[in-house]
């Protein structure tokens, strides 16, 4: 328990340090921290859900393999928000552009009011559909702005962009959902 | 027209729990604008809320892991094939070099003239049509005496005619020392 606190205590920054000392429960503090925010990304950004926890297996084994690529500009959590994309961009291209949603994948359950339930996942179906068919950029930037609360100097640092396109992508991204989920 | 834009930057954090003043409550309710970008936002912010993932984080991170360190050998390995062929084909070169040299006539060593078969009686392209097209200097067998070059290649000439096929893996009948001294020469 008590090296669970004290990693619980460090920094991104440190973990990764630590894990680069052959420290590997560092990798399992790391993991503990983004894996669950990585999963919601994932899911949010149109990843079917039968796929989402070996997508977030896949972007953690792409980030670890290649650590140096993390210099600190950007969130740790955020840089790992541009490998996740890019699993998805892949994904994308090889089902040739057609959103990865599926009904098959609708998870809808059990409830007491069975209708009201099937409203609800169909609107979160069709938000999600609206978020799967923004260009990239529009979408990363609008899920890291109102999932994660981060900023726009935040958000550029991780995308590779300017605070100012930054704020452009996002309300860019706003004004499609809004047409597409109303 | 422009969308109406006067809460937008508050909207992240009220859905992270932050609360509406009594003023941009009031906006929202009276601003179709807003209350439609609210509305995305707000359900974009609860997307995936419950969402857990099958294994727990200790499980994850030693198959992640072990995926790394697999990758790690695997990389290693291709690394090492690389190298092999790099290695192979400069010996390769070499040999190939070492042939083009003795054949051209005015390369030919001192103390082979007299004994060189003209190529032309092999049946094999001449000598001159080999210096015209193929002009392969290379520095690395200065390091070779002629007797060391004469021998190699007289190792090596055999007519293609015959059917025997120089053994690439055993370099043709090169001694193990004699095979070592073109690979050091090689790499200077
Ligand atoms: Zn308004």
């Amino acid at each position: 328990m008590r090296a669970t606190t004290e990693a619980e205590a460090k920094s991104d920054a440190d973990l990764v340090a630590a894990y680069r000392g052959g420290d590997e429960s560092a990798a399992t503090e790391l993991v503990r921290r983004h894996g669950v925010a990585l999963g919601r990304f994932l899911y949010s950004a149109g990843a079917a859900p039968a796929d989402v926890d070996d997508l977030v297996q896949e972007t953690l084994f792409r980030a670890f393999r290649r650590l140096d690529g993390w210099r600190g500009e950007a969130s740790f959590r955020s840089w790992t928000f541009t490998i996740a994309g890019n699993l998805l961009k892949d994904a994308y291209r090889r089902r040739k552009g057609r959103t990865m949603l599926s009904i098959e994948d609708r998870d809808i359950p059990m409830h007491a009011d069975p209708h009201a339930e099937l409203a609800a996942s169909e609107a979160e179906e069709r938000l999600r559909d609206g978020l799967a068919r923004l260009p990239r950029l529009q979408r990363e930037v609008f899920l890291l702005r109102v999932q994660e609360g981060s900023d726009y100097e935040t958000i550029a640092a991780a995308l590779g962009t300017t605070p100012g396109a930054a704020r452009v992508h996002y309300h860019h991204a706003v004004k499609r959902l809004k047409e597409l989920v109303s | 027209m422009t969308a109406c834009e006067r809460l937008s930057d508050r909207m992240p954090e009220v859905a992270a729990g932050a609360g509406w003043s009594a003023l941009e409550a009031a906006h929202l309710s009276d601003c179709a604008d807003c209350a439609a970008e609210w509305d995305v936002v707000r359900r974009t912010a609860a997307l995936g809320a419950g969402f857990t993932m099958r294994q727990e984080p200790p499980a994850i991170a030693r198959a992640v892991l072990d995926r790394v360190a697999e990758a790690k050998c695997a990389e290693r390995r291709r690394s090492g094939i690389v190298r092999r062929a790099v290695g192979v084909a400069a010996a390769a070169s070499v040999v190939l070099a070492a042939w083009v040299t003795l054949h051209r006539p005015h390369a030919a060593p001192a103390g082979r003239g007299a004994n060189a078969v003209p190529m032309a009686s092999t049946g094999r392209p001449t000598a001159s049509d080999s210096a015209a097209t193929l002009t392969l200097d290379i520095a690395e067998l200065d390091g070779l005496s002629t007797a060391e070059l004469t021998d190699l290649l007289d190792r090596m000439d055999l007519p293609l005619s015959t059917g025997r096929t120089v053994d690439p893996s055993g370099a043709g009948d090169l001694t193990h020392d004699e095979l070592e001294r073109v690979l050091r020469s090689l790499e200077g």
